[in-house]
């Protein structure tokens, strides 16, 4: 028991203490935080450029209009769009050609064409170098949508605001319902199920490979023969996956402070602009406790298979023939995941989740879409667990002998020599 | 009285072939007991059958009375032929690890670990990572990680290899300090000459079967003080054929000269005066070395 200890606490500092962990710890929030953070600033932080368009409006009609809602959209004082009206009698293609030469002497950034029967056609053309500023282009595109409508309306004879009104857009609403009530939905479930099974891949891989590279650097470096001469070798096993499964913990709850927090920011700084109310974010205890259950076994059953693999070889690039079964059965559920949210309790979907290799991810992708029964669940938790046993079971008896033997990789039939092997 | 270790007729066969064959021995405390033989003769595989690592597929292994168990292995220590430590772990620090694994608590152990690092001029490296020590200073690490939780019984294989003169030194010290203290220490080694400086009982053994063991002293005696010993300047070809001559071993400066009969010593050192300069002219035992050579050749063919 006492040995067990050590042998976690020396993996556990040994590996929090590198500066690989350390840089991987703080740089991942930073790097989240740079994404939240630096989007909002930016747009807070208007260039203070101004657009010089000039205008040639040949309909008469819109001019006007369209200076006045554009300055209604001026910033710190200075209007953003800076319009020059350019009288449409006379010879067009003259005037045209020479628009043209003074954007291209920067003595104008574009110029807009409004023709004469715009409010029948609608055609407008802009003229610039830059046509590629999809925001900008968007808001003068509606300004102007919205000036012809208004024209066309009271042309009819129409009141614009009472169609308006008349002719507003539902909203639908999306509400999840579950056993603990109903709460609208706006696809954060989707997105926090998304997050939650991605986690639980990467780190089942991360952490799967890191106890493989310490098993082969152990035996690589011939320390294991001293420290089989201390400890049992199932000690050592069970010593490295729950140290590396500590680092793996240590790490994801660091992550998920830093989440929390900038979340924080990022709600509140949304708020500030959003019109739209924002949609509370809640993770329900449940699933926690559910990501909680598959992290760990899986990571066990995971991690025992990666030492297998392992103790096995003799270098890394071995390793990296040996790992592709288990890695298969991490890479297939996450194939399978657009079919699993579109049908989470069909029966291929409800047979796979209950394989074991599978279950970690798939059955935690269906609870996370619509829970299945809670016998499914139960049993799939089971089935995972006694799995698991088993597999570290056996897993220690290759362990045993693969950790001390050198040379050629075993073949099948020598493996099931080493499982007989005590 | 209990043996410190007893090996009773074990065996092992890697793929149907014996790599150690109904080998027996025994150990008493503050024995130093010296495995020689040859390369491949089954040392290392000996060896670690004794510390559990494998398992004999024939005999028996006790250690300090009893079948090998987790509490026995912490009063054992060993120095394995391949050495190994964690290359990025500091070595202060690895060498209280591996400590606290065979039981010691923490403060005894750092003591003494510091005792031991200062006696082995490697006070100055404890913070430094094992990777950044030399061949030498790794050795002398991986020997106080074998002897850092005073065991009784200290398996070392292969323990003066790769050490320069004044470390073997060193080492030779330490292990008959530890003999002193009435620990039993087993060590293989195909170098004879650090033998014959330390040990008092050896098993000299070929293609896993022992051809001869027993104590040092005795093992002498039996062949005898039928070898002279003679420094020279010149050349000794001229002895070629000469009748009481069994065998020569000839070195240069020096050569050991195996007799038919003790008796015909004078007459060699009569022949030998008259041809070249002779400085010393010795009847001894046989060494170690001539012993090894002769028992591990007439097998061999």
């Amino acid at each position: 028991m006492n040995n067990l200890f050590l042998i976690i606490r020396r993996e556990y500092l040994q590996r929090v203490r590198t500066k690989g962990f350390i840089i991987s710890t703080l740089l991942m929030p930073l790097l989240f935080a740079a994404l939240v953070i630096i989007p909002i600033a930016l747009t807070r932080l208007q260039t203070g450029e101004q657009k010089r368009i000039g205008v040639i409006d040949q309909s008469g009609l819109i001019y006007e209009d369209l200076s006045q809602s554009l300055n209604e959209k001026s910033e710190n004082g200075r209007p953003k769009f800076l319009l020059t009206k350019f009288s449409a009698e006379g010879d067009i293609a003259a005037l045209r050609s020479q628009l043209k030469a003074k954007i291209i002497n920067n003595q104008l950034d574009a110029y807009l064409f409004i023709g004469r029967d715009v409010t029948q056609k609608g055609a407008v053309d802009y003229h610039s170098k830059n046509v590629s500023n999809f925001m900008e282009l968007r808001a003068l595109e509606s300004t102007i949508s919205a000036i012809i409508i208004n024209r066309r309306l009271s042309q009819v004879g129409l009141d614009p605001v009472k169609v308006k009104s008349l002719v507003r857009r539902i909203d639908l609403k999306t509400i999840r319902i579950s056993k603990q009530g109903e709460t609208e939905d706006k696809g954060q479930t989707f997105a926090i199920s998304y997050a939650l099974v991605m986690i639980l891949y990467g780190s089942l891989i991360f952490y799967g490979v890191s106890i493989m590279r310490s098993v082969i650097e152990e035996k690589s470096s011939r320390i294991v023969e001293i420290l089989i001469s201390s400890v049992r070798p199932f000690e050592l096993m069970l010593g490295k996956l729950i140290g590396v499964g500590a680092v793996g913990l240590t790490q994801i709850l660091i992550w998920s402070l830093f989440l929390t927090l900038l979340s924080l920011y990022g709600v509140a700084m949304i708020s500030v602009f959003a019109t739209q109310s924002i949609p509370k974010i809640e993770i329900p205890p449940s699933l926690l406790v559910y990501f909680v259950v598959y992290y760990i076994s899986g990571y066990f059953l995971f991690g025992s298979l990666y030492a297998a693999i392992g103790a096995m070889v003799n270098s890394e690039q071995e390793a990296q023939q040996a790992q592709a079964p288990i890695l298969s059965f991490l890479i297939i559920p996450l194939v399978l995941m657009t079919f699993i949210i579109r049908a989470p309790n069909s029966t291929f979907s409800t047979v796979l989740s209950l394989v074991p290799f599978f279950t970690p991810l798939l059955m935690f992708m269906r609870i996370c879409i619509e829970p299945p029964p809670l016998f499914q669940i139960l049993g799939s938790i089971l089935l995972l667990l006694s799995t698991t046993v088993l597999i570290m079971w056996l897993v220690s008896k290759i362990y045993r002998v693969g950790i001390l033997m050198y040379g050629k990789k075993p073949t099948l039939p020598e493996l099931i020599k080493w499982l007989k092997y005590t | 009285m209990t043996y410190s270790l007893s090996l009773d007729r074990i065996s092992k066969k890697y793929d149907g072939l014996y790599a150690v064959k109904e080998l027996s021995l025994q150990l008493s405390p503050g024995v130093i007991f010296g495995l020689l033989g040859p390369n491949g003769a089954g040392k290392t595989s000996t060896i670690r059958m004794i510390m559990n690592i494998t398992i004999p597929d024939e005999g028996r292994i006790q250690i300090l009375g009893k079948p090998m168990n987790e509490e026995l292995k912490k009063r054992l220590g060993y120095l394995p032929e391949e050495r190994g430590l964690y290359p990025k772990m500091e070595v202060a620090e690895q060498l209280l690890f591996l400590a606290q694994l065979k039981g010691i608590e923490q403060a005894k152990a750092k003591a003494r670990i510091d005792g031991w690092l200062d006696r082995l001029e490697l006070g100055a490296w404890k913070t430094k990572k094992v990777e950044e020590l030399s061949k030498g200073m790794q050795q002398k690490a991986q020997f106080i990680a074998t002897v850092a939780h005073d065991p009784d019984l200290i398996i070392l294989d292969e323990p003066f290899a790769g050490l320069d003169p004044i470390n073997v030194n060193s080492l030779k010290d330490i292990i008959l300090e530890m003999k002193n203290q009435g620990k039993t220490i087993l060590f293989s080694t195909h170098r004879m000459e650090q033998v014959e400086k330390l040990c008092d009982k050896i098993s000299l053994i070929n293609r896993g079967q022992d051809i001869l063991s027993g104590d040092l002293r005795a093992i002498k005696q039996q062949y005898g003080k039928d070898t002279v010993m003679v420094e020279y300047e010149g050349s000794l070809a001229f002895l070629n054929g000469f009748a009481p001559i069994a065998k020569i071993d000839d070195y240069g400066n020096y050569a050991e000269i195996k007799l038919t009969d003790r008796a015909h010593a004078h007459e060699v050192l009569k022949k030998i005066v008259n041809e070249i300069k002779v400085y010393k002219f010795e009847m001894v035992e046989p060494s170690l070395n001539e012993i090894f050579i002769e028992r591990v050749g007439s097998t061999h063919e």
